[in-house]
């Protein structure tokens, strides 16, 4: 055996050398080092809904038994609810620590997902698959979301991800098994919906694995449904979001996108109800190139494509906050492995999409939003031309 | 079952003399939909009070939305018309007419302004394609009543008098070269009769009228990034306004220079015409004085349409797109919300651009 074969360790069908999974221990130390630094920020959304939502979760009993509290408002699904719930009655620590640990517990589970996705695309290539669990576990806007902000939009991410990767290893039932459990934690997991319709036009997954989406909802309410609370009220959740009338308030909640250059604080009801039909729209002439023409949906070309229909979405929809680009985030540090040339599109999504987090978190505009809107549709454009030259090229060898 | 489904979906199956798939219908009926569903949206959204300005345009002006739209639909369908011509595929055609048909520009001109400018627009694509079709006479007739429904069609006439003189060479050519001007020209005092007071109260021209006269004083432009938004719009508005037609008849000549010398005696294709009056249609409203919120309609119009046929130039018709709507969301809004020389010289940069682009590729 020579020196090199001896330095070789297989950990879950992976092959590591010392030297990566030194790198590898390192960077998880250095992603939990970070977070700790964060650990004391308290933001408005926690004052505002988090610690009460807590509260009232630990009046009535906490644990299962605290789903049934009456919320004065409350639109988180049962999933998050519970873990709130035990949170609640968690005798070690504070209820603020508790809720960023389970969300950094969650970068973690994101982190692994994106080392499997970049070793599966990158051909087995270990050394890139540690710099992408680094790179998720080192994003600002990670960080910002679980750390500071202790919000959780990473649990869905990170359930999403590996979704990706079953999909990619050509296990699609898998793969929508853990899209359905995204999708009973968030509403905002539908954003790439779009994009599995194209996976299902090439064939990649098949009808009746879009079952998995409400079948893992309702397993999802199953503890809240255990405390005693409505079936069809449970069922409502998401209806009630997705009529963002708790957002009426702006068109877009410092998100960079088209209402940065119109303005988003007039014709507020109008607009919002066009934007809708100007989302479905746009998102119809791109299903429809993509689904019109027969071509080869590489890799590259599926993180491209899930990037630009789930930017296209972020770009029209109204009542969009700071943190919903995340998807976008993490699938651009993916994306970045298959093409090393393209630095500037991590760097530039994740800078667009951190202008809206460092507006809420810091409170002061440093540069105008306008700047990271311009950021966000110029992305928009270089995925829709690689998309479009990529299906058009494709189809024209077929 | 899937595969049964999927091939359903994209096999193409004949109508009558055109092949179409099933996936093509449902474009187009979700088209459609869609673009009613969301100017019913905006139909409620009236004009803002400007001085003088008799109760939101009048008692007519949801009839006028509505009749808008459907020119909207015809305004699309010739988008669609021409991208087949001169492309021949059917996909970038219903994509055309889909794109035209939800584009916001075009969408606020009929949701929100009720206004019937897709009707000069149509005409405007008519003539194109009855160029495009060898039919040059048909061509200066309909650019002559676009032109009777609204001047900016004007901004089209180098072009298309540029095309129709190379079209056909000597004297012939020069012939129906002159006609299309005299059409033109009948259009444009035509045009001229009806939106005076004594002209008849025909919907699209009183629309106008009431417009022009609530605004009172005069300024350079209304909302328009163009060259006063950045000097100002209402300092020398006599001297400026005399100055602006002035320069903006010489660029007219230059570029009816450009497009006659283009084609004539060098390989020209016919994308050439579209490349042409997209110039036409972002250099003219940047220079004339005068301009209102629409008098980019057409530029994001033929954006779209040079898209489709060479995609390359997709970045033009998404920027144009974006900025012909930022003006009507400003007259709405009653300020713009980013500041109009910046919108002014995003404009220019983009002029610049396109020009750079297309003379690169000639």
């Amino acid at each position: 055996m020579s020196v090199s074969e001896k330095r070789k360790f297989h950990i879950a069908g992976v092959t590591f050398s010392t030297g990566e999974i030194l790198l590898f221990l390192l960077l998880s130390i250095l992603g939990a080092a970070v977070r700790y630094v964060m650990r004391n920020v308290v933001t408005d959304d926690y004052k505002i809904f988090f610690e009460p939502w807590v509260a009232t979760l630990k009046q009535a009993g906490g644990g299962i038994r605290g789903l049934g509290a009456e919320f004065e408002y409350v639109d988180y699904t049962t999933p998050y609810l519970t873990i709130l719930s035990f949170i609640s009655i968690c005798p070690f620590l504070n209820t603020l620590l508790l809720m960023k640990i389970v969300s950094v517990f969650f970068d973690y589970v994101a982190a692994l997902a994106v080392f499997a996705i970049v070793h599966h695309v990158t051909g087995q290539n270990t050394l890139y698959a540690v710099f992408g669990y680094g790179a998720l576990l080192m994003a600002p806007t990670v960080i910002a979301n679980s750390a500071m902000w202790a919000q959780c939009d990473i649990i869905f991410t990170s359930f999403v991800l590996w979704s990706v990767y079953f999909i990619l290893t050509e296990r699609p039932a898998a793969g929508m098994v853990f899209y359905g459990i995204a999708f009973a934690f968030k509403l905002q997991t539908l954003f790439l919906a779009p994009f599995y319709v194209i996976l299902w036009m090439k064939g990649r997954i098949k009808a009746w694995h879009f079952l998995f989406l409400p079948l893992m909802y309702i397993v999802g309410m199953i503890p809240a449904l255990l405390a005693g609370e409505s079936f069809v009220q449970l069922l409502g959740v998401y209806l009630f979001q997705a009529d963002g009338q708790m957002d009426i308030y702006a068109l877009s909640h410092k998100f960079p996108n088209i209402y940065q250059f119109f303005g988003t604080d007039t014709f507020l009801v109008e607009y919002a109800d066009a934007a809708i039909y100007v989302t479905l729209a746009a998102l119809m002439v791109e299903m429809y190139v993509f689904a019109r023409k027969k071509y080869e949906l590489d890799d590259q070309l599926f993180f491209r494509m899930a990037m630009f229909m789930t930017m296209t979405l972020l770009f029209f929809l109204p009542h969009m906050h700071e943190r919903y680009a995340i998807l976008v985030d993490v699938f651009s540090i993916i994306y970045f492995f298959m093409d090393r040339k393209r630095l500037y599109i991590p760097v530039l999504t994740i800078l667009a999409s951190f202008g809206g987090y460092a507006l809420y978190l810091s409170k002061t505009e440093v540069l105008p939003i306008t700047v990271y809107a311009l950021l966000f549709t110029f992305l928009l454009l270089d995925h829709g031309r690689y998309c479009v030259r990529a299906v058009m090229k494709s189809a024209e060898t077929d | 079952m899937d595969k049964k489904f999927r091939d359903f979906l994209t096999t193409e199956y004949r109508m009558g003399k055109i092949m179409i798939a099933p996936i093509d219908l449902l474009l187009l009926a979700a088209t459609l939909l869609f673009g009613i569903l969301l100017r019913s949206r905006l139909y409620p959204i009236l004009a803002p009070k400007e001085p003088g300005l008799p109760s939101v345009f009048g008692e007519g002006i949801m009839s006028m939305k509505y009749f808008s739209t459907a020119l909207d639909c015809l305004m699309a369908l010739c988008g669609g018309l021409v991208v087949w011509k001169l492309t021949g595929s059917r996909i970038r055609a219903f994509l055309t007419v889909t794109v035209l048909f939800l584009s916001p520009a075009i969408v606020a001109d009929s949701a929100l302004w009720g206004m019937a400018d897709s009707l000069y627009l149509s005409l405007s694509l008519l003539s194109l394609l009855a160029v495009l079709c060898g039919r040059t006479a048909a061509a200066g007739i309909l650019l002559g009543i676009a032109v009777f429904f609204s001047p900016l069609a004007l901004i089209l006439l180098p072009a298309v008098c540029g095309q129709i003189i190379s079209t056909d060479n000597g004297k012939k050519g020069k012939l129906l070269a002159a006609a299309a001007l005299l059409y033109t020209a009948a259009g444009t005092l035509l045009h001229l009769f009806m939106i005076t007071d004594s002209g008849p109260a025909i919907p699209p021209f009183s629309m106008e009228r009431i417009l022009e006269q609530s605004r009172g004083g005069r300024l350079l432009s209304y909302h328009v990034p163009g060259i006063y938004a950045m000097i100002g719009e209402g300092a020398f508005v006599s001297e400026y306004t005399k100055a602006g037609y002035i320069m903006g008849f010489a660029v007219a000549l230059v570029l009816f220079y450009l497009s006659c010398r283009i084609c004539v005696g060098s390989l020209c294709d016919s994308a050439w015409l579209i490349r042409m009056s997209l110039l036409c249609a972002l250099i003219l409203p940047f220079i004339l004085p005068g301009m209102n919120e629409r008098c980019l309609l057409p530029a994001g119009m033929l954006g779209v349409i040079l898209a489709m046929c060479e995609p390359a130039f997709y970045k033009v018709a998404v920027v144009e797109t974006i900025i012909a709507f930022l003006p009507t969301a400003a007259y709405f809004r009653e300020e713009s919300f980013l500041p109009m020389p910046y919108i002014a010289l995003a404009q220019l940069v983009l002029i610049v651009y396109y020009y750079k682009t297309t003379t690169e590729r000639k």
